[in-house]
């Protein structure tokens, strides 16, 4: 149906995609498998008309095209669900679909005619939407269903869905592979884009495989197992490792004791929350994202104040300190959102790097006053080595980096300080393998230098594998504690689901 | 204070606000196209002033206000052109470039009425034009634009621009040319705002007669929330509030004019600083649009 010959695609000097091969048949399910940065969306990009490639062909049901916009794509039946939606927040749902009825005859909108044609889609391929709620009020996983309706309103035969699940729950992505059957049944094609190995697995009748803007191989999914794939992906023995669960022994470093925020609010508050963490320990905290973990990690880090209950940190009651008070004494933040929070895009690698630290005298006189413009690019090139940040050069805005490497920056700045206390919220996510695997061992590396880590997650793997204690979030509360070693699986996901258990706390 | 509630004082009152909503509603209801489309322009009141002064020089030459003010229509869509170039297709900072336009605008306009006055004996004057007729023209563009982006096919993709504009693209809609148009509009109104002032509002030229006025409008938008419905309203008050204060000064010589001067300005202020809540400005407002940017 549709092939890519040798696609090469440069911004700058940079070479993002080099002699990229693809071949997708009828009613198949192809997944492009690669790292963060591998050039998996660029190509993408590419097949739908948003980027023109430097060279190479696409030749499409046996005719080769000129993809000069995304609606020579569009008309030809190639869709693409972009990571970040296309849609447009302040408009209904019905608004947005009509944004893709525009080549229709007439000039007034025709709300009857666009409804009565979504109703029939909605009803093939089960997809229920609230064609008059504000696209804002509606939850990720409808909006996806709102990307894939608008695909299919305009005839897609191919449908490229870019990291699709990244933002979904288990059941929603479920959900979404349900539909991508019912797609293919109907003979459409679907490129899938991830790199979450298990779904990849579950979904895919053929894999492509690319690396740093290469194709290494197209294999049969049921070919290959997950090891394999992974290898293939990362180039290099990938050993999937479980790290020694150790119990806190520097005694309680952070306490909370009944702190609320927001108590009302299920979804985006605290109710009651204790905890207890230990120097030299992690402790995980697991659950469905949005049930206050936001908020626990910004209490946690002075963000945000409780608005009940005692915040004790290092002994001393710290319910009134403010972010800078947490940072002078040792409390390290990997936010949530490394763009909005972590980094400041438009400024370059090195100054990300020091920017809690301007007022050391490593980096500038009279506390802060004057930089050492020379000292702050020495130090920014020892931490590119140490953290292994993969950039043209450290003068490289932080915005146009990979996700990995962007979190990498933010590793350097936070653990060079030797914190005594770390949050990390989602820190893998959307990261590949060997980015994932580098936090987590850095993460270890400062427990085991005595540091005490909370490490906030949704990817429940991602907790059992670093956390030596485990609590689990629903609605803002905690709703019971198991141990890192050897969890009980089933208590974890009842618990996930709303299930109350004693806690064992020390 | 009673000659305040009088019938005449009311009625009076009434005209004077119909005579000052024109040039504010025109201004503003093309800003607010422009906005929607992610155009923010600040420089609305340098386009008036050189829809005031061609405006004027054309009705004074010709002796026919209606060539005035299609004289100013026709040099504020010129004058725009300007900023849509800058803006639209060499990506500037449209906050810079505006301020720029107003600059310009008010010196373009203060060199052509030196330049012509020289050659010209005696005071100039120009014909008084219908005062209804541009109120018409004015409400009349609210209607339309209002239909334009709420019922149509073209306004809805003119609307996402605004609001998502690479969204927009990957749907195949020209965002260029979406933009030159809100771009033409906006000179277009703005011009005839000029215009109106010089060939409605008195009939001859003063140095600075816009007298903020392109500002107001810039808050107008604001304070109508960028829709329609909410624009003519918030022109409407404004409009109202600058009658008022015109007839408090004569209506009593008491307090320093200055003070009633400021009163529109003051409750403008008032009202963006009170009334304001965020969320309904298009999101891409201001935002320049580069098509490959990652």
């Amino acid at each position: 149906m549709l092939e890519l010959i040798k696609i090469t695609k440069k911004f700058g000097d940079f070479c993002a995609l080099r002699d990229v091969d693809l071949k997708v048949g009828y009613g198949e399910v192809h997944t492009l498998l690669g790292e963060n940065g591998a050039g998996k969306s660029t190509l993408m990009n590419i097949l739908c008309g948003l980027y023109e490639p430097t060279s190479g062909e696409i030749v499409y049901k046996d005719c080769e095209w000129h993809m000069d916009s995304p609606q020579t794509a569009r008309s030809i039946g190639i869709a693409m669900v972009h990571q970040h939606f296309m849609l447009v927040e302040a408009m209904s749902v019905l608004e947005n679909i009509m944004l893709c009825a525009l080549g229709e005859k007439g000039v007034l909108l025709d709300a009857a005619e666009v409804t009565k044609k979504v109703m029939e889609i909605e009803e093939m391929y089960d997809l229920k939407v609230d064609l008059h709620e504000m696209v804002n009020n509606l939850s990720v996983g409808q909006q996806q269903k709102v990307e894939i309706i608008k695909a299919l309103y305009n005839d897609a035969e191919l449908l490229i869905l870019d990291e699709p699940t990244a933002v979904l729950t288990d059941e929603e992505a479920q959900g979404l592979f349900r539909i991508i059957k019912k797609l293919t049944e109907r003979n459409k094609s679907v490129i899938f884009i991830s790199h979450k190995l298990k779904e990849v697995m579950q979904i895919s009748d053929k894999i492509t495989v690319l690396r740093r803007g290469q194709t290494i191989t197209t294999v049969d999914a049921d070919a290959y197992s997950a090891e394999e794939l992974a290898n293939l992906m990362v180039g290099e023995k990938v050993v999937s490792r479980a790290y020694e669960k150790v119990p806190g022994k520097g005694g309680v470093i952070y306490e909370l004791q009944n702190v609320s925020y927001h108590k009302e609010s299920k979804h985006g508050g605290l109710n009651q929350v204790s905890l207890k963490v230990h120097r030299g320990e992690i402790l995980g905290v697991a659950g469905v994202d949005g049930n206050g973990q936001s908020q626990l990690a910004e209490i946690l880090t002075g963000i945000k104040r409780p608005e009940e209950g005692k915040r004790i940190y290092e002994g001393k009651d710290a319910g009134q300190y403010r972010i800078i008070d947490f940072i002078r004494n040792g409390v390290a933040h990997i936010p949530e959102d490394r763009n909005k929070m972590g980094l400041i895009g438009d400024m370059d690698i090195k100054d990300n790097i020091v920017l809690k630290d301007m007022e050391d005298a490593r980096f500038s006189k009279a506390s802060g006053k004057f930089l050492l413009k020379k000292n702050i690019r020495k130090y920014g090139e020892e931490m590119k080595e140490k953290y292994d940040i993969r950039c043209s050069s450290i003068e490289e805005e932080a915005r146009n980096l990979s996700g990995g490497n962007q979190q990498k920056i933010i590793l350097a700045r936070e653990l060079e300080r030797h914190p005594k206390f770390i949050v990390a919220m989602h820190p893998t996510r959307g990261l590949d393998i060997g980015a994932t695997n580098f936090i987590h061992d850095s993460l270890i590396k400062a427990r085991d230098a005595g540091s005490a880590v909370v490490v906030v997650s949704a990817d429940i793997d991602e907790v059992m594998k670093v956390a030596d204690r485990i609590i689990v979030m629903f609605e803002g509360k905690i709703m019971g504690e198991v141990p890192g070693d050897n969890p009980d699986m089933n208590k974890i996901s009842s618990m996930m689901g709303g299930r109350e258990y004693e806690r064992c706390d020390s | 204070m009673s000659s305040i509630l009088s019938v005449a004082f009311l009625s009076g009152l009434l005209i004077a606000a119909l005579r000052m909503l024109p040039p504010l509603l025109l201004g503003a209801t093309g800003e607010m196209f422009s906005e929607r489309c992610g155009l923010t322009n600040i420089g609305l009141e340098g386009i008036m002033s050189v829809g005031a002064i061609m405006g004027f020089v054309a009705s004074y030459f010709t002796q026919n206000p209606y060539l005035g003010m299609l004289a100013g229509i026709v040099s504020g869509l010129l004058v725009n052109m300007i900023y849509a170039f800058l803006t639209i297709q060499l990506n500037a900072d449209q906050v810079i470039v505006g301020n720029a336009m107003n600059i310009l605008g008010m010196a373009l306009a203060s060199l052509v009425y030196t330049t012509v006055s020289k050659s010209q004996s005696g005071q100039m004057q120009s014909v008084i034009a219908d005062n209804y007729f541009v109120l018409g023209i004015s409400l009349a563009a609210v209607v339309l634009i209002w239909f334009y982006l709420y019922k149509t096919k073209s306004g809805l993709a003119f609307r996402a621009v605004g609001e998502y504009p690479r969204a927009a693209e990957t749907l195949g809609i020209n965002i260029q040319k979406k933009k030159y148009l809100a771009c033409c509009v906006n000179g277009i109104l703005c011009g005839l705002a000029g215009a109106y002032l010089t060939n409605v509002y008195i009939t001859s030229y003063v140095g600075g007669i816009v007298s903020g006025r392109g500002y107001i409008a810039l808050a107008a938008v604001i304070f109508g929330k960028w829709k329609p419905r909410g624009v003519l309203l918030a022109c409407t008050f404004f409009a109202f509030l600058d009658a008022l204060q015109l007839r408090l000064q004569v209506a009593d010589a008491s307090i320093p004019y200055q003070f009633l001067q400021m009163l529109p300005y003051l409750c403008t202020l008032l009202a963006l600083s009170f009334f304001m809540k965020p969320g309904s400005e298009p999101k891409a407002n201001g935002k320049p649009y580069i098509r490959e940017a990652r």
